[in-house]
């Protein structure tokens, strides 16, 4: 599989879950505004038939959006109560299980670890990104960036 | 005539999902009880009657297949349903899960629909099991 395949598959599979779970539409693009501000960044390392890590970013003040959106709320009561970085972590579990199957097929047997979230200035996050080995970002209705990468093999989580 | 549930679970985001998912899908759930994982869950059936246990898969500590394996091994939990909750849904891991003695599956992310489906078709007929431990 191609990086362009794989790219428009990390895409693909965002935006589904992003749409599904959180109510969230976004647009794919290849030329993605910087980011300002702190970033929530989920990490999900798998293993088993294949390996890897996947990553889940997004701007802090749109993860309190997809929180609020994911528990059906108004927007600032799930932010209150930390929820934020759990709704990040949580989109990327989702996200996990259907690109593995996308990218492995339903027979393959992979184990999803367990999210990991922390939050971390933009510029931090570009460079991680650089390194990945595919990456697709979304733009969603407002104009916030979701960034959705992959580093796949053996020893590729950190 | 009201059920009640466990939802065993890390994420609180997600107990709290699946609660208003079974509140909308107007499933007749009386008490909800929360577990952050599989031991949490353990000692809320051991002191609690539970209708029917929502668990994920990964979870610290004591993972869900860990929790369906200790619900099997103990004669007064053998019986009670279990429905795996989760985003690991490929044809392997749903054939473990139910190898390993869950009733249902539902992927995330799930609507309420699917609890009503699941949760219906489980507790059809088993009303005289409701009581308390």
């Amino acid at each position: 599989m191609g990086s362009d395949d794989l790219t428009e598959i990390l895409a693909r599979t965002l935006g589904q879950v992003l749409e599904e779970a959180a109510f969230v539409f976004g647009e794919a693009t290849d030329d993605p505004p910087p980011l300002c501000g702190p970033v929530l960044q989920a990490r999900l390392a798998y293993d088993g038939d294949h390996q890897g890590e996947l990553v889940l970013a997004a701007p802090h003040e749109l993860a309190a959006t997809l929180a609020a959106n994911l528990l059906g709320e108004e927007e600032g009561g799930a932010a209150m109560t930390g929820d934020d970085a759990d709704a990040v972590g949580e989109l990327l579990n989702m996200i996990a299980g259907s690109l593995l199957v996308e990218l492995h097929g339903p027979e393959a047997r992979c184990s999803l670890g367990l999210p990991r979230v922390a939050l971390i200035p933009a510029d931090q996050h570009e460079r991680e990104l650089a390194r990945a080995d595919v990456a697709a970002s979304l733009l969603e209705e407002e104009g916030r960036r979701i960034d959705l990468s992959a580093r796949f093999g053996a020893g590729a989580a950190r | 005539m009201s059920y009640t549930i466990l939802v065993a679970d890390d994420s609180a985001i997600v107990r709290a999902m699946v609660k208003k998912a079974i509140s909308m899908a107007g499933l007749p759930v009386g008490q909800v009880h929360e577990a952050a994982n599989g031991t949490e869950a353990l000692a809320v059936l051991r002191r609690t009657w539970v209708d029917v246990v929502f668990a994920d898969i990964n979870m610290p500590e004591m993972t869900g297949p860990e929790l369906l394996r200790a619900m099997r091994a103990d004669p007064a939990l053998a019986s009670t349903p279990v429905v795996i909750v989760s985003s690991e849904h490929s044809a392997a891991r749903v054939e473990e899960m139910q190898r390993s003695g869950a009733c249902a599956y539902v992927k995330k992310p799930f609507r309420p629909e699917q609890f009503r489906a699941v949760v219906t078709g489980l507790l059809a007929g088993g009303e005289g099991k409701h009581g308390q431990r």
